[in-house]
């Protein structure tokens, strides 16, 4: 393993040193305007986008009674729920625009909130504190200290400053990424929709409420369940063709860059 | 503008060493060229912001390799293409070691070259493709392991048939 280790290693040096003379020289004048009007092109598109969301608004008030409620309902413990049945199995987690169904709903107490999840998935196979203001793998996220827990390809996270409360440790959002991790759980949306599956599955499942757009910046292509500037489940796709696949969902407030 | 100035310094330290790693993915210099310029025109749209990380260089190959996998795996859908790059349209010049390497690339899935090409071209270790990818370490290190496997299994493979010529 070592010896081709080293061969590649070798032979990809000498690649680069072929390759480097050979690079066209940069025209950076050519990359300046085409970066110029790129942004006039995304000022354009984000005017047009607002002006169709405002439309939509409006007219979705009148048409959908979707715009005026909640995905799936409050799912807080403390709330009653107006969410169809659990379903069955220790292990089922229900992803909701609020929270984890029948679990934890965002603006829980941590303490209250990881109790729950362990009672119900057992001990977490991770736990990270971060408080790198540069960010982590999610980005950066609100709050200054972020506690993140890790039940297979769930993650919950923590903070004490966010839209859902200041001041104590709190469920701000989750996160399903990564593989399944066997025994762990899967987890799903109401209606079915979990990390793998299609874009044509996701949009059988919610149909108009579901807005699928190319996301300029990597890692991927994105959609969002639920009205514009609400609560909602967003997540990512690998391309927005209905064979695309959804590579990750989230709920709650995001992390940025 | 001294941001200007810093875009144009940026720009000129990386851009070859960047399309160099894109190359080893899409098998095209032209290809590289041109994935890697976009990435830095959307750079120097967000450049207040990005030239206060520490690695900018980071988020415009990441915006690069996603333009290229995203181009490839398009292109592948809609040619029906196996995944291989094509002949580029002013090839570079060469030695037939490294054609061979070149090759046996496109003969590999995208994921594999692209681990490929951060590891031993952007000299990242398996714990930052980890992170760059947002995938476990262990996926990166059996695609890193399973890549190997699969260009040595092509070296030998052309080895085995230079020897046959020969003989």
């Amino acid at each position: 393993v070592t010896r081709l280790d080293d061969e590649l290693r070798r032979r990809y040096s000498e690649l680069e040193a072929t390759l480097l003379p050979q690079v066209r020289g940069a025209d950076l004048a050519a990359v300046q305007r085409r970066g110029r009007a790129r942004r006039i092109h995304r000022a354009l598109a984000v005017a047009a986008a607002a002006t169709l969301l405002v439309v939509a608004a409006v007219v979705g008030v009148k048409l959908h009674p979707f715009a005026q409620h909640s995905v799936v309902g409050p799912v807080s413990p403390s709330v009653p729920s107006t969410a169809p049945p659990l379903p069955q199995g220790p292990q089922r987690v229900v992803l909701t625009d609020r929270g984890l169904a029948g679990i934890a709903a965002f603006g829980d107490p941590m303490d209250r909130a990881l109790a729950s999840l362990r009672e119900r998935l057992g001990p977490p196979d991770q736990e990270v504190t971060n408080d790198n203001p540069e960010g982590n793998i999610f980005g950066v996220c609100p709050g200054g200290l972020n506690r993140y827990v890790r039940w297979g390809r769930l993650w919950v996270l923590f903070t004490t400053q966010s839209r859902y409360g200041q001041g104590r440790w709190h469920l701000f959002a989750y996160y399903v990424k990564g593989e399944q991790v066997s025994g762990r759980p899967d987890p799903a949306t109401q209606r079915g929709i979990h990390v793998g599956s299609t874009v044509a599955e996701l949009q059988a499942a919610y149909g108009h409420q579901v807005q699928i757009f190319p996301i300029e910046v990597p890692p991927s292509d994105g959609f969002r369940i639920g009205p514009g500037n609400g609560p909602a489940i967003d997540g990512l796709l690998s391309s927005t063709t209905a064979d695309g696949r959804v590579t990750q969902l989230h709920g709650g407030q995001g992390c940025g860059e | 503008m001294a941001g200007d100035r810093d875009f144009a310094a940026f720009y000129e330290a990386n851009y070859e060493r960047l399309v160099v790693q894109l190359f080893a993915v899409t098998g095209s210099l032209q290809d590289a060229q041109d994935v890697v310029q976009e990435a830095f025109a959307r750079a120097f749209v967000r450049w207040q912001r990005l030239r206060a990380y520490d690695l900018p260089a980071a988020w415009v190959r990441r915006v690069a390799f996603h333009l290229a996998l995203q181009g490839l795996r398009r292109a592948r859908r809609t040619l029906g293409l196996n995944g291989r790059p094509g002949l580029p349209s002013e090839p570079p010049r060469l030695a037939a070691d490294q054609l061979e390497l070149v090759d046996a690339l496109g003969r590999l899935p995208l994921r594999y070259r692209q681990v490929l090409a951060l590891h031993y071209l952007a000299d990242l270790p398996v714990e930052e493709i980890a992170r760059d990818l947002t995938l476990p370490v262990g996926t990166i290190k059996s695609r890193l392991a399973r890549a190997r496997q699969r260009l040595a299994a092509q070296f030998a493979d052309g080895r085995e048939t230079d020897r046959d010529q020969v003989g």
